[in-house]
């Protein structure tokens, strides 16, 4: 498995350059606005759509053949994938948390800072979690309109200022429960997967 | 002893019929598969290695039923197909690290090695390579694990002439150990008549003939004559037959010729595609 993340960490670090591109851009936009939490948003949901980007390239250049031809498990291929997407996932959590919870003025608290990195951290498995499976059922093209859509979605929600209603929705529900919903989502997803990707034909 | 085995294999696919195909690879010997594109080669190299699922019959490798212990076995398997499927991001230095990380045996330094031969630049993506540096470091990358039985898949088929004649060689280097193997699959017929000690002829998903190919030399023949001699031979040895301006030709069965009658030998390729005439294309 360690020589698959590398690879895919291989992967990434060629687009490095965009991703920095990216958040220097949204940054810049939080200085100018004088509100860090808004580059939040994307610090969760872009880490969870990479491993996607990744699976897309994949298909595009063979490598599932090549996989194939490797003394690799295909179950530990997608295991993988997710642990890729948890790291991915665990990384923007960390920046998105330190944006909310470290700003001038603001009297840091050890407590809130690991609910929003809970937080942070269950929102972004959100992605990887509907995407991976339809990508290794029906191609990269069908999983990249679901992982749209849910992008459009998470930003809707978590990225404007109109949402506060659904904050305050979100909010009078138990956290732990919706965590906990969620990670159920991520587990039962990469069994799908397993399961899927252990039945394909790699033609 | 085979260190593959195929018997009884089907799989069918919307327009495509693979037919009880069985096929041995013998410990120590250089198996070549021709056949015309979509006659089943990739097919059954994919059924091999488990990336198909067969609909009927067995196979093993090195005496182990494939699916059962194909991972384990996979070490000991290089392979090469006929699109690479590296990632096209990453420079040869990359791919090494991950294959370390992949194969039991991985050879960095025979793998370091395979590059300067092959003359792979380390400083180039994969995706800016040639498809002949391409398939080249997927051969490198199948001569660095220690395997013990290679499976190529059109592998040399986007190779130079001398590049192919320098993976030709490494090939009979690699089976002068009598425990190294090799399924090769190729359009380049004639490579495969110099390179391989058997020849297995697949035509629209069946197989039309498998065999030594020093037997397959002795076996069949060609005769260029005039009509009056040709009506000699026993039809049932002639596989072929051509009218010419020149005179007539006819492709045979050496064994039971009438003795009047002499045979000169007849090239693979030409059998091949005399062979798939026959059948019908």
């Amino acid at each position: 498995m360690k020589a698959l993340i590398r690879k895919d960490f291989y992967e990434i670090m060629t687009n490095f350059r965009t991703i920095l591109v990216v958040l220097l851009f949204f940054g810049a936009v939080a200085v100018f606005m004088k509100d860090a939490q808004f580059i939040t948003p994307y610090m969760v949901i872009l880490p969870g759509s990479l491993s996607s980007s990744v699976v897309n390239l994949e298909e595009r250049e063979k490598w599932n053949l090549f996989a194939g031809s490797l003394p690799i498990r295909r179950k530990t291929v997608i295991d993988g994938k997710y642990v890729f997407s948890l790291i991915l996932v665990l990384i923007g959590a960390v920046l998105a948390a330190i944006c909310t919870n470290i700003r001038p003025g603001q009297v840091f608290s050890i407590m809130d800072f690991i609910l929003s990195l809970l937080a942070f951290f269950c929102i972004g498995l959100l992605i990887p979690a509907f995407t991976l499976p339809v990508m290794y059922k029906f191609g990269p093209e069908k999983g990249r309109y679901v992982s749209m859509f849910l992008i459009i979605t998470c930003v809707l929600i978590f990225g404007t200022g109109s949402s506060m209603k659904i904050w305050e929705t979100i909010g009078s529900f138990p956290i732990w429960a919706g965590g906990i919903a969620i990670v159920v989502v991520f587990v039962l997803s990469w069994l799908l997967s397993i399961k899927i990707y252990e039945n394909k034909e790699m033609s | 002893m085979n260190v593959l085995e195929i018997e009884q294999v089907c799989k069918s696919y919307p327009g495509f019929y693979l037919d009880h195909l069985n096929l041995a690879v013998p410990e120590g010997s250089i198996v070549g598969l021709i056949g015309e594109n979509g006659a089943g080669k990739s097919t059954t190299i994919k059924l091999i290695l488990d990336l198909l699922k067969r609909d009927e019959g067995t196979i093993r490798i090195f005496g182990e039923e494939n699916r059962e212990k194909i991972t384990d076995l996979k070490n000991d398997i290089g392979v090469v197909l006929d699109e690479v499927g590296l990632p096209v991001m990453l420079k040869s230095g990359q791919i090494g690290k991950i294959m370390k990380e992949a194969f039991r045996n991985w050879n960095e330094e025979q793998y370091q090695n395979y590059l300067k031969m092959f003359d792979i630049p380390e400083d180039k993506k994969f995706y800016d390579m040639s498809n002949g540096t391409k398939m080249k470091l997927g051969l490198a990358i199948a001569f660095s694990h220690d395997a013990k039985l290679l499976i190529l898949d059109e592998a040399t088929n986007g190779l130079d002439p001398i590049v192919r004649d320098k993976v030709n060689d490494i090939l009979m280097e690699f089976t002068r150990d009598e425990k190294h193997s090799v399924l090769i699959s190729s359009h380049i017929v004639s490579d495969l008549e110099k390179l391989c000690d058997y020849i297995a002829f697949l035509h629209k998903g069946k197989l039309m003939l498998f065999e030594e190919k020093d037997i397959l030399n002795e076996q069949y023949g060609i005769v260029h004559a005039e009509e009056d001699i040709l009506s000699q031979i026993d039809p049932a040895l002639i596989i072929h037959r051509k009218i010419t301006p020149y005179g007539d030709e006819a492709v045979v069965k050496k064994e039971g010729l009438p003795a009047s009658v002499q045979a000169s030998p007849i090239g693979i390729e030409d059998l091949f595609i005399i062979m798939s005439r026959e059948a019908g294309i």
